[in-house]
């Protein structure tokens, strides 16, 4: 290893090495059922991260979406249930 | 404090923390499979200390077929998160789960006295290396379609289930109709599948088709833990 630090527990293992990609949780919000609209989200690297689209209760989802990484703005069209949109950043 | 990794990216940030640990264990399933029932079904309560942040709950792979089925939420006035995820799986064993949140360090328990801790202007703690980090391997980019994803080689992977996109459809079959789900199943180190299988068979007649949507499932590992 030539970057970064290393962190050793009392055994000899490692704990912590600053080459692991670790995920930073940026933003979650709730998009409500046959919405549309937009966010935005300036801590979000779209280059660096990742969107994921889950359920947000028992309907069903009907979502499309994008993210402009130059503005930082998040739009979705919502046909179905609630969806939770979350934002990953990792390094 | 920053440290910047070989390609020149931030790879420990205090002032913008990382997933960590906050839960783990295992789980029995509630409902077995009947005559009308091709899975196990598992429930598992968690709590988000920040609703606004997100968070991976992650299952390890048996070989095994799995499906989110549900999640109910209940934000509470304090601003955390209860959780019960409602997942399948064939397996029938217990299943072991991790969630992974953002949070202060004000309430975390180690009986570890090695590591690196930060301590912000106010004098509380904005980093602990005691505590495992949600370190990425690979992901799932799962589509709109079914198919074999090839992945880094993951022996053993813990997928992040909450951000599976769920599906489903119904299909008619002689004397009622059967639900399909969208779910997953690991084939080998680097392979999983994205599929549907049969999950229930109704009396009731039935044909309906949910469009799938495209999300990333991220596979997730922690140093020391596996």
């Amino acid at each position: 290893m030539t970057y970064g630090v290393e962190i050793y527990d009392s055994v000899g293992n490692v704990k912590l090495t600053s080459e692991n990609i670790v995920i930073r949780g940026i933003f979650t919000f709730l998009v409500s059922s046959n919405s549309s609209g937009t966010i935005s989200v300036p801590d979000f690297d779209e280059s660096k991260g990742f969107i994921s689209i889950n359920v947000g209760g028992l309907g069903t989802v009907e979502i499309s979406y994008s993210f402009n990484n130059s503005t930082k703005v998040f739009s979705w069209n919502s046909s179905g249930g609630d969806a939770i949109v979350s934002f990953f950043n990792v390094a | 404090m920053k440290v910047y990794n070989s390609q020149g990216q931030v790879s420990l940030d205090d002032s913008s923390q990382c997933l960590k640990l906050s839960d783990s264990g295992s789980v029995s399933p509630f409902i077995a499979p009947d005559e009308n029932r091709t899975m196990y079904e598992y429930s598992v309560n968690v709590t988000i200390p920040d609703s606004t942040r997100p968070y991976l709950f992650c299952v390890k792979s048996d070989f095994d077929r799995m499906s989110l089925a549900r999640a109910s939420y209940n934000v509470s006035d304090t601003g955390t998160l209860n959780i019960d995820f409602f997942f399948s799986s064939e397996f029938g064993g217990p299943k072991y789960y991790r969630l992974y949140t953002s949070f202060d360090f004000l309430t975390y328990n180690t009986n570890t006295n090695y590591g690196l801790k930060l301590f912000d202007s106010d004098g509380n703690a904005s980093y602990d290396s005691r505590v495992p980090e949600a370190i990425l391997e690979d992901f799932l980019n799962v589509g709109t379609s079914e198919g074999i994803i090839t992945h880094k080689a993951i022996n053993t992977p813990w997928y992040a289930m909450n951000l599976f996109p769920i599906a489903w459809s119904s299909q008619p079959v002689v004397g009622g109709s059967v639900f399909f789900t969208r779910g997953l199943v690991q084939r080998s180190s680097t392979e999983t599948e994205i599929l549907y299988f049969p999950h229930l068979f109704t009396e009731a007649p039935a044909t309906q088709t949910v469009d799938p949507f495209p999300s990333a499932v991220p596979m997730v590992t922690s140093l020391g833990l596996d």
